[in-house]
């Protein structure tokens, strides 16, 4: 293809392949769907490229392209094998933690005390590992509402999730078992 | 009267839709009296400072990088598309 320098998706994959693929692989899990999504963005970019001025920096216009890729290949997916409903995600967590009146069982630390400080990296790669650890359609819904900051109408919207409720709970739920993985892996000794 | 349960789920669900009057009272009155479920919605605030300090490199492993041999098929690929 023939294409200027500005405009060559062979310069784009180098320059941001490795950023693509891992934005992909974040939300699809997949190695073989994150390469093909990352294909199918640069394919689109150049098809696209005239309406592109350079308003935003070049990775940023590839990753809103490759957003729209994500959400069309999860709403896909969720037509094929239907994820959506509570009872696909026990609440085997929120059982071990509270008691048959809904009382705490576990104790809820403090993160803030000086003694418990991690450093923003260790958080992150302690993030990272409790988010590999939740159920997939848990962790795509999570990635996109608090990472990506989607809201839940468009969650709801984009990837035809059956109820309101059901997205809430799925959170809920998310949200229960990283605390508690976090709260698991970050013991400090002497606490 | 909400029990802890309960309110750890408003918590959350406050995170991603408004909640109506009721739940907002009921919600508010919990955590005044409740210290765990005061520092669990710290928790949950804290996860999503962190997770927006560091969104981006949350995902980029250092395992998540383009294989030689994928990036060979994607460039094929691209190299395929009609000239301009």
């Amino acid at each position: 293809m023939q294409s200027t320098a500005q405009s060559d998706p062979a310069v784009w994959l180098q320059r941001h392949g490795d950023a693509l693929y891992a934005f992909a692989l974040g939300r699809v899990r997949n190695a073989s769907v994150a390469e093909d999504l990352v294909q199918d963005t640069l394919l689109a970019a150049f098809a696209s490229r005239e309406g592109f001025r350079g308003e935003a920096a070049e990775r940023t216009w590839l990753i809103g392209i490759l957003k729209h890729k994500v959400i069309d290949h999860l709403r896909r997916r969720g037509r094929e094998v239907p994820l959506d409903e509570q009872h696909d995600y026990p609440a085997d967590v929120e059982d071990a933690c509270f008691d048959e009146r809904g009382h705490w069982l576990v104790d809820v630390r403090d993160w803030s005390r000086p003694d418990r400080v991690l450093e923003q990296d260790q958080l992150l790669a302690l993030l990272r590992e409790c988010i590999g650890a939740l159920p997939e359609r848990l962790a795509t819904l999570f990635v996109l509402r608090e990472v990506d900051g989607m809201e839940s109408e468009e969650l709801i919207a984009e990837l035809e999730i059956s109820s309101p409720g059901n997205l809430w709970v799925m959170l809920s739920r998310a949200r229960m078992r990283l605390r508690a993985c976090l709260e698991e892996k970050s013991v400090q000794p002497g606490y | 009267m909400l029990n802890c349960r309960e309110a750890t789920q408003l918590v959350s669900a406050n995170r991603d839709r408004t909640l109506h009057f009721g739940e907002r009272i009921g919600l508010g009155f919990h955590l005044l009296i409740c210290k765990w479920c005061r520092r669990y919605a710290r928790q949950l605030g804290d996860i999503a400072r962190i997770l927006r300090g560091g969104g981006d490199r949350l995902l980029s492993q250092d395992s998540a990088q383009l294989e030689p041999a994928a990036r060979d098929r994607i460039r094929a690929r691209l190299e395929q598309e009609p000239p301009l």
